[in-house]
């Protein structure tokens, strides 16, 4: 079954109609949800992507291999025939993550470790914080930059020694070279190579040969081309370009291995080897068994799970006094090896974790999961879990730990955490001046608490598709523990959904609801839509929704590898083509 | 490789040790057509809410902030202070309740824009804070537009631990070391290349300029009287000039550059940027053109100070050094918009020894009620403690003469909190102000804000900075002003 084909898209929109661009996160509703909501649909993107306009001889950028952004050789290079109803994203400026930050500058200067400069924190949107519209150079950032560059200028940079009959200045045009090259991830233009020759003349003036070359290398490691990872690509015809092959190598070395092209990918990238879909997919496959690539899939799954600020959360102590700092530490240590264990271990699929009864724990973990702890201070280790209670993601504590209030469990936050993450439906805002919610009372159970919002028919329209789901997660506190009683009653776990694709229906309890999302198409395609937009760092516009579907597709009767998903993606239409707007 | 950038050994070394006994180094130039004074604000954060006595919170909203109590440490502030009752942050219930960040969170997040819209656990909305609003016209003429401050601000906590907001959803990251303020504030702008001992630590060889002090420049300034002679700038300094500027000239040309080959959708993040590295270039020290690269000297008659920031890492030291700066940042004129943060929200760590209390903050904000007597009076405690650290600032300001009046009669000292009483709630939000906004505010009175929004505050605090706006952050929240003038 496919469900998001484009002949079928109005059905999608039909289930989830406003776009999730707007609505992710969002967990309160009201009657409206139910009615009208066609028209709430918010307005996203600007026209079909992928269309490309007639002939744009004005634009600046057209002229292939020369603008200073693309680090086109300065040969011509052939334009590519894009493939008629190619999906094309627009072109992009992608400034690094603080994490992607470090690791180029680790990687400039060969460091045994990323640095540690204080740098912003990165900010969020839609539930990722790599998207290339929100993260921008603030003032506090560019300061940081600098300060960055200017203390890893001094002290892992040693200028090549020159050495007399070379002139200074062809010693430190090699430079200027060399070195901006690994710190651009692609050659420097002539006017590049110019104007960084003018810089290093103008400070060797003051401080000799040396003194230039630091300035270069400081000026580098805070120039928008170290920055930004440029998706400029070249003119393809019309409004279309292609990315260049440095481009490219960069997308997947950051995708794949959350770093900066290694050197394979810079020497295909010479050669102009990576305009091919067979060239993309061996790349995507070898970088896949590095080491780096562990952490690169863990990035994504741990955006995708909502549990990124795990591992600083706090509990409210008087309710939840075991929980401390280290709980939350291990809590993120926990899911990262369950992940990690999936991926490289099991056969990857998205099935596999969505259904796997264990866990790892450490120490301070082993007392949520009820099981003996291993020593004090060793590495994770698995543990078996009884297949009746627990089923992979869903049930993992950090998961749960996440979509609960600071004191007790919260069905709300489940449901909307099932619906909206786990299988990319949206949800409306709630009304504007909405009351405080109602008083906790603390001699009840979470259900019955909920039902106020149930019984109240300004709420009840839009939180019947959000409680009944989260109740099925009721045998699990608000940090994750296994319960059959709650506040002295017995648990009652049996929930619904409904308003889905194919999740509708009644649930015994989380370990039966995880289970039919393990083998839900829309799961699968909801899974495939947010490892889209991680990768492209940016929400889904009109119709790519189907091009999702077209990758997930050939992959989902066998569970969905999320390995070979991520390859697929690799060799999507979208992966090589931009349009330029 | 992993060492912190801006080590005091190293700043001691660079500096000498004349910069750290208050000497005065900058020319205080008497100030020409400048002769109305400047607004300032400084937005200050306590964390976690404040006690209150349980009866009278819910029943009618007044808050625990009174001269008799909690605000005993600032008594002698009174006749220079508004007090709020009853005030209301819908804002951050809306964005606590419903978008699972907890009083925390939503507080951080609501504190200073009054804006739910587009918040969630995993995005930030796009409400900017009204520190940057006031910034962008006052903030206009000095070094800085406003500088963010923070006391043992967790940055791994990120930005909803942050107080302040740019308008594209960026949390402004308070800057929570005091060498580094220092460094930026007062010594050049760049920072400090390592000592040739840093250097011989990883094996290099090169031995770099080292910026020295001016001795003319660290001469006793005429005390008061506005115009000492002009130091001559030392070499070193001249080139460090040069090389910053030659810099960031081409940094400009490079991000300028790539604005002329991008998309639409990407040129309002590249003039960003092309705004970040201007402030930088403004924060270059200009060796011949007096304070930083030429803004407004200080006013006539008063003496601006390389503060004295001592060492030591814990909060009492982190927060009088911070004090310090803040201080001379204002009365340089380095800035006229200030951001105080003390802490992060939810700090978990027992810093209150000192003060004989055994709990960390987060304990207590959750913990207080339950705690009896016991537990009011070690809450109350350690926020008083907060007060009257932000009472210390505040006096300074106080005793500094400004025209006829003092600094702190130009000035208007916001202080809040992200929650009500700690128990993730927002009604009644604890907050005073302090200072006249150059005579425009009526002091020493309380105002029962009768559940008014947050916004309405927000938006009487703009309009007595000059701005006639109408609306600050999502208009339901933003139904009026409160009578502060």
């Amino acid at each position: 079954m496919l469900i998001w084909k484009s002949t079928d898209v109005a059905i999608f929109q039909r289930a989830t109609p406003v776009t999730v661009l707007t609505a992710l996160g969002l967990v309160a509703l009201t009657l409206s949800c139910s009615t009208a909501v066609d028209s709430k649909r918010a307005p996203s993107g600007s026209g079909a992507p992928g269309v490309g306009a007639p002939g744009v001889g004005t634009d600046p950028a057209a002229k292939p291999g020369t603008q200073p952004g693309n680090g086109a050789p300065t040969t011509e290079p052939a334009v590519i025939p894009v493939p008629i109803g190619a999906v094309a994203g627009p072109t992009l400026l992608r400034r690094l993550t603080s994490e992607e930050y470090r690791k180029s500058v680790q990687s400039v200067f060969g460091l045994a470790a990323p640095p540690t400069e204080p740098l912003e924190s990165n900010a969020w949107t839609n539930g990722f914080d790599n998207f290339a519209s929100a993260l921008t150079v603030s003032p506090t950032l560019a300061s940081q930059y600098a300060a960055a560059a200017a203390a890893r200028a001094a002290k892992d940079l040693t200028p090549p020694a020159c050495q007399a009959p070379m002139p200074e200045l062809e010693c430190a045009t090699a430079f200027i070279t060399s070195f901006g090259k690994n710190a651009f991830r692609r050659p420097l233009t002539q006017e590049e190579i110019t104007a960084y020759v003018a810089l290093y003349s103008d400070e060797q003036t003051r401080s000799g040969y040396a003194g230039g070359v630091r300035q270069v290398a400081e000026t580098m490691l805070q120039a928008p081309q170290f920055v930004y990872r440029f998706e400029l690509g070249n003119p393809a015809g019309g409004a279309m370009r292609t990315l260049t092959s440095y481009e490219v190598a960069s997308a997947l070395s950051f995708l794949f291995t959350a770093a900066p092209p290694d050197t394979a990918l810079l020497t295909a990238a010479d050669t102009n080897a990576l305009q091919d879909k067979v060239a993309i997919e061996a790349q995507a496959r070898r970088l896949m068994q590095l080491p780096a690539a562990q952490d690169a899939f863990r990035n994504f799954l741990i955006r995708f799970s909502g549990i990124a600020k795990v591992a600083g959360s706090a509990k409210d102590p008087t309710a939840y006094p075991e929980f401390t700092a280290d709980t939350a530490l291990a809590l993120e240590g926990s899911t990262a090896a369950f992940f990690d264990s999936v991926l490289w271990q099991g056969d990857g699929t998205f099935a596999t974790l969505m259904t796997a009864p264990y866990a790892f724990v450490d120490s301070a973990l082993a007392p949520l999961l009820g099981v003996a702890a291993p020593a004090q201070g060793s590495a994770f280790a698995r543990v078996e879990l009884n297949p009746a209670e627990r089923a992979g993601l869903l049930t993992q504590p950090a998961v749960l730990s996440e979509h609960s209030k600071s004191n007790q469990s919260f069905p709300i936050y489940r449901g909307k955490f099932v619906k909206v993450g786990l299988l990319c439906e949206t949800l409306p805002s709630p009304p504007a001046n909405v009351p405080a919610a109602p008083m906790v009372d603390a001699t009840k159970t979470a259900r019955e608490r909920s039902a106020q919002h149930m019984s109240d028919p300004a709420c009840s329209g839009c939180h019947q598709l959000i409680d009944p789901v989260g109740f099925t997660l009721e045998n699990y506190d608000g940090i994750g523990r296994y319960r059959t009683m709650d506040n002295g009653k017995l648990v009652d776990a049996s929930g619904s959904i409904s308003g889905s694709i194919d999740m509708d229906g009644q649930y015994k309890n989380g370990v039966e609801l995880a289970t039919k999302l393990a083998t839900s198409m829309s799961a699968k395609q909801c899974l495939a839509l947010q490892a889209y937009r991680w990768t492209f760092a940016r929400m889904d516009r009109d119709g790519e929704r189907a091009a999702v579907a077209g990758i997930t597709e050939p992959l989902a009767a066998a569970g969905l590898d999320i390995r070979e998903l991520m390859v697929a993606i690799t060799k999507s239409d979208n992966f090589m083509y931009r349009s330029f707007q | 490789m992993s060492k912190a950038i801006f080590k005091r050994r190293t700043l001691l070394k660079q500096l000498g040790a004349a910069a750290f006994l208050g000497t005065p180094v900058f020319r205080s130039v008497m100030a020409d057509a400048q002769s109305a004074t400047p607004l300032r604000l400084i937005l200050a954060y306590i964390p976690g809410g404040v006690t209150y006595d349980g009866a009278e919170a819910s029943d009618t909203g007044k808050n625990g902030l009174n001269f008799d109590s909690l605000l005993k440490p600032i008594a002698h502030l009174q006749s220079d202070t508004i007090l709020f009752t009853g005030l209301d942050n819908p804002a951050g219930l809306l964005v606590s309740t419903y978008f699972e960040l907890e009083g925390h969170g939503g507080g951080m997040r609501t504190i200073w824009n009054g804006s739910a819209k587009g918040q969630s656990q995993t995005s930030y909305g796009t409400a900017t804070s009204i520190d940057q609003i006031v910034a962008q016209s006052i903030g206009q003429s000095t070094q800085f537009a406003s500088l963010p401050l923070g006391v043992l601000w967790d940055a791994a906590q990120g930005g909803d631990h942050s107080h302040c907001w740019f308008n594209n959803g960026v949390a402004i990251a308070p800057i929570a070391e005091p060498d580094y303020v220092f460094q930026r504030l007062f010594a050049g702008g760049s920072p400090p290349p390592p000592t040739p001992q840093d250097i011989d630590e990883v094996g290099g060889t090169q031995a770099l300029p080292v910026l020295t002090p001016n001795p003319n420049a660290t001469a006793p300034a005429t005390s008061g009287s506005g115009t000492p002679a002009p130091a001559m700038p030392s070499q070193a300094e001249l080139d460090a000039y040069a090389r910053g500027k030659s810099r960031l000239d081409f940094l400009i040309g490079q991000v300028t550059s790539i604005k002329g080959i991008s998309g639409a959708e990407e040129q309002a993040k590249l003039d960003q940027h092309l705004t970040s590295l201007r402030e930088l270039e403004k924060s270059l020290k200009n060796p011949v053109g007096g304070v930083g690269g030429g803004g407004p000297a200080p006013m006539a008659g008063k003496t601006c100070q390389t503060p004295t920031i001592g060492g030591g890492s814990d909060m009492i030291e982190t927060g009088k050094a911070m004090n310090q700066l803040a201080f001379q940042a204002l009365n340089c004129d380095l800035t006229r918009v200030v951001t105080y943060q003390w802490l992060s929200s939810g700090d978990h760590l027992p810093r209150y020894g000192f003060l004989g209390v055994g709990g960390d903050h987060h304990g207590m904000e959750h913990g207080w009620a339950q705690g009896g007597a016991q537990g009011h009076a070690d809450y109350a405690k350690v926020q008083g403690w907060f007060l009257q650290q932000i009472g210390d600032l505040v006096t300074l300001l106080k005793n500094t003469p400004e025209g006829s009046g003092s600094m702190l009669d130009n000035s208007l000292v916001l202080v809040s909190s992200e929650m009500a009483t700690g128990g993730h709630d927002f009604y009644p939000v604890p907050a005073m102000i302090i200072g006249k906004a150059g005579g425009r505010l009526r002091t020493g009175q309380t105002i029962d804000a009768k559940r008014a929004p947050m916004n309405n505050l927000l938006l009487s605090v703009v309009n007595a900075m000059g701005l006639p706006l109408t609306v600050i952050g999502d208009p339901e929240y933003s139904t009026g002003t409160l009578p502060i003038t």
